[in-house]
């Protein structure tokens, strides 16, 4: 029997997962029979939504929880683009759904979460193959930008040597700001740097 | 009976004209010329940031007034370093002297016009680096001092009151204060302008995050580090992969510096660095291990 934990605030959206899920007898839903604080450590698969799932992320309460009681794998719904970034900084979160998954696919995802497996739409896994060890959230044009600010060239610089117009390498300036949540240069690099996304 | 106070201004007059002598004008950016310094005969060591126009309408100015040509021999954005030269050895280069201490009284001199050379003066506050200018290069020392960076003073020297130049002034590291290029860095990476256009710089082919090293570990490395980088990605075939290096160790120094940043990792792939081998530091299974890894240049 997989023990399963609706972690969600819709009442509505608990019910229907609950009628969903109630054609696999091998999934019981445990939300009624124990109360909250019980509830986490008791479920062997949690499954809410992206609102609520912040508080998996930014609760050390839960991170503890997480490290000894509870082994509860979480699987994240209504995602519309998962993100495998997301999914890392979250504890325990193996599993991401979009909200129009069918029955099949949530009993699926339910039933390989227990086994201690991963679970994610074929864009999600695409994206883990080709994630970026190598370059982070970036694309390959900006880390090129990113490596050449490194050395301290300016803009008009990186584009004589990349082949691009002085405009192209401003928009990948400020894309790498806005990516990697810095507002200049230096800390541009430090990031770059610390994220292992500068080849040295 | 000397006035001491005449004596003084008598000495940085004096060391103002000494270092004047060897300062020039660099009119290489629109409307506003900047300083140089005569490096060479025909050579001459500005910032980089003050040169923007093409090599055919780049002029320098001598201190007697002589108007020549001079194109880029070679820059280094990252520490805001350009060499020009000139067709003809017109120059006197100055003396130069790598003995810099904090609270020393300094002069910044700049020749923004054809009206001559302009001064300020103050003590040398701090001598700091390495350090990650706002251009995003790194610096591997710097100076700090009072002086008042008046427009067109960047690529102009600092100068002791001997008159000798200690580096050369720059506005276009940091949007804080102008900062001085000490002759140690300077000279060496307008060596490399002058004759090969561009600083090398060393590379390894790693990516690394600086990651905690466990108690454990640091007693067994016998050093006080806290934390290491470990590497991520190696190039297949890049120096680091060569010399022996693996996915999953932990550098924990490179030349007998630690290494618990990123950062430490680009001030020691110095130019010099290129083409050697360099004992890298690291820990593997949680022992230490030293390999060997000669280090490549960065393309």
């Amino acid at each position: 029997m997989i023990r399963v934990l609706l972690n969600l605030s819709s009442p509505a959206l608990r019910a229907g997962l609950r009628a969903l899920l109630s054609s696999d007898q091998t999934i019981k839903v445990v939300n009624d029979s124990l109360e909250e604080d019980d509830l986490r450590s008791a479920a062997d698969v949690v499954v809410t939504s992206a609102a609520r799932a912040s508080l998996f992320r930014s609760s050390t309460q839960l991170n503890n929880e997480a490290d000894s009681s509870s082994s509860a794998a979480i699987l994240l719904l209504g995602e519309d683009q998962p993100n495998i970034q997301e999914m890392k900084r979250m504890t325990r979160v193996w599993g991401i759904l979009p909200s129009d998954s069918s029955a099949e696919e949530l009993t699926a995802a339910i039933h390989a979460l227990s086994q201690g497996l991963i679970v994610g739409p074929p864009t999600l896994l695409f994206e883990t193959e080709s994630e970026p060890l190598e370059r982070g959230p970036l694309t390959e044009r900006e880390s090129e930008v990113l490596a050449l600010l490194a050395r301290g060239l300016a803009n008009k610089q990186i584009a004589l040597s990349l082949g691009i117009s002085e405009h192209t390498v401003k928009f990948h300036v400020s894309s790498i700001y806005s990516k990697l949540n810095v507002t200049n240069r230096t800390e541009a690099v430090r990031e770059g740097l610390r994220g292992g996304w500068i080849a040295l | 009976m000397s006035n001491p106070l005449t004596d003084f201004s008598n000495i940085l007059s004096s060391a103002a004209e000494k270092g004047g002598a060897s300062t020039i004008l660099v009119d290489a950016r629109k409307r506003y010329p900047a300083s140089g310094i005569a490096y060479a005969e025909d050579l001459v060591i500005t910032a980089d940031h003050v040169v923007t126009r093409d090599d055919d309408s780049i002029k320098v100015g001598l201190p007697d007034g002589k108007i020549l040509k001079a194109t880029v021999a070679g820059r280094d954005p990252g520490s805001d370093l350009a060499v020009l030269r000139l067709a003809e050895k017109a120059l006197t280069p100055g003396k130069t002297s790598e003995d810099v201490k904090v609270g020393q009284l300094v002069l910044a001199v700049g020749r923004p016009s054809d009206a001559g050379i302009q001064a300020s003066w103050g003590i040398v506050t701090a001598i700091a680096g390495p350090t990650r200018t706002h251009r995003g290069g790194m610096l591997d020392k710097y100076i700090k001092t009072e002086t008042t960076p008046y427009p067109g003073f960047s690529g102009g020297p600092l100068l002791n009151t001997d008159g000798e130049v200690l580096g050369l002034n720059t506005s276009g590291l940091s949007h804080q204060s102008a900062l001085t290029i000490p002759v140690s860095v300077a000279w060496r990476v307008a060596d490399a302008l002058a004759q090969h256009g561009s600083v090398k710089r060393g590379y390894l082919g790693v990516r690394t995050q600086p990651v905690e090293i466990p108690e454990g570990a640091r007693n067994a490395l016998k050093r006080d580090q806290k934390s290491g980088l470990l590497v991520l990605w190696l190039e297949e075939d890049g120096p680091a992969q060569k010399g022996g290096l693996f996915v999953g160790d932990t550098i924990v120094a490179i030349g007998g510096q630690s290494a618990s940043e990123p950062d430490d990792l680009f001030a020691a792939l110095t130019s010099e660095t290129v083409g050697k081998s360099i004992a890298v530091e690291v820990l593997r299974g949680g022992r230490p291990e030293t390999v060997n890894v000669t280090v490549g240049e960065r393309k």
